[in-house]
């Protein structure tokens, strides 16, 4: 192999090349038989009417500075208010139940810690049948025991009556 | 693409009172040329619909920075072409398909839309299309579909004439063999 080439010729390749380009057809499809054949004509249609209206939306959606919104999108948007609604009620819902279970486990810690100053009117105000029973009645019950009677009724008193007791 | 129109159009859009009609006139002028350039790089029509409203959202936002440097319709392609590709390679990336997926999942999606009116051979020249890379794709459409000359495609896609030409019979060419080989399945 012959490593002789024109000394020039590493200056001059550049411009040939480029000429080179510039001569290639304007229309090289032309040249392509099978892409030729091909009507490029009505590959695609569209909704009747739909230039009208995307005119219309067009404009009012830019002037808003938003994305007008596509029937997909609407659905999209519906469906993800729908879910983000329906969690925001169960962590709602789950709220309250752990906050009436707090208040709850709260008033009674508070009574069994407080038993020495519950007096006979202060549980009766707790329990209408407390009237049937004995005086005395809790007189020598443990805590456990107070627990326990507070723990069964404590369902049956709403928080407002309870949380009364404590102001008497 | 009328250099007239144009004029009346940024005249309108440089004054705050009229800037509205400017707009209306912009994207009444525009609208379909850009909407089957856009459609030809997404295929479908529910996506086309996507592309080209963000691309007039984009233009409305943007125009005041319209110097006139380059012509207005070689700009607004500009846009439309980069909300095209941008759109092409967040669906990519959404979906991660291998590109045979992408091609099966092209065509049963071309076949599927109620929109598409192409028979098996105008089907296959939509998939030889997408065996092109995005910018080499965005060439084609312009030339073969649009038929912008190589001047004002540089002015678009900042790159030189001769380069564009030289894309673009590569393109070709990439066509024509995937054509060759496949056209013979469709007979």
């Amino acid at each position: 192999m012959s490593d002789r080439i024109p000394g020039d010729y590493f200056e001059k390749l550049p411009d040939r090349i480029w000429q080179r380009i510039e001569g290639l057809s304007e229309h090289p499809e032309h040249m392509a038989p099978l892409l030729s054949r091909i009507d490029k004509a009505s590959l695609y249609g569209l909704p009747e009417g739909y230039f009208n209206e995307l005119e219309k939306n067009t404009v009012k959606g830019a002037g808003k500075g938003t994305k007008v919104f596509t029937p997909v999108w609407r659905l999209a948007l519906a469906a993800t208010v729908v879910l983000m609604i329906g969690f925001l009620c169960h962590i709602s819902l789950q709220e309250n139940r752990d906050n009436r279970k707090l208040a709850e486990n709260d008033i009674l810690e508070y009574y069994i810690a407080h038993t020495d100053q519950l007096d006979t009117e202060s549980l009766t105000l707790l329990e209408p049948e407390l009237n049937d029973l004995e005086p005395g009645y809790f007189e020598g019950l443990d805590d456990a025991e107070l627990e326990y009677y507070l723990s069964t009724i404590i369902d049956e008193v709403s928080i407002p009556e309870l949380l009364e007791i404590d102001n008497i | 693409m009328n250099a007239e129109q144009d004029t009346e159009i940024l005249a309108l859009l440089a004054e705050e009172k009229s800037f509205e009609k400017g707009f209306r006139q912009l994207v009444k002028a525009y609208q379909e040329p850009l909407y089957w350039h856009i459609r030809r790089m997404v295929h479908l029509h529910d996506d086309a619909d996507d592309v080209i409203q963000n691309t007039f959202v984009k233009v409305f936002k943007h125009i005041g920075a319209f110097k006139g440097e380059s012509k207005l319709y070689t700009w607004l392609y500009r846009i439309a072409s980069n909300e095209a590709i941008s759109f092409l390679n967040r669906k990519k990336k959404h979906y991660g398909y291998s590109p045979e997926e992408a091609m099966t999942a092209l065509e049963n999606s071309l076949k599927a839309d109620r929109y598409f009116n192409g028979d098996e051979a105008q089907l296959l020249l939509a998939k030889a299309i997408e065996t092109l890379p995005d910018r080499q794709k965005l060439v084609f459409t312009l030339r073969y579909y649009d038929e912008l000359n190589y001047e004002d495609m540089a002015e678009m896609l900042d790159l030189s004439a001769g380069s564009l030409k030289a894309s673009y019979h590569h393109a070709v060419k990439k066509v024509e063999n995937y054509l060759k080989k496949n056209l013979d399945h469709v007979r």
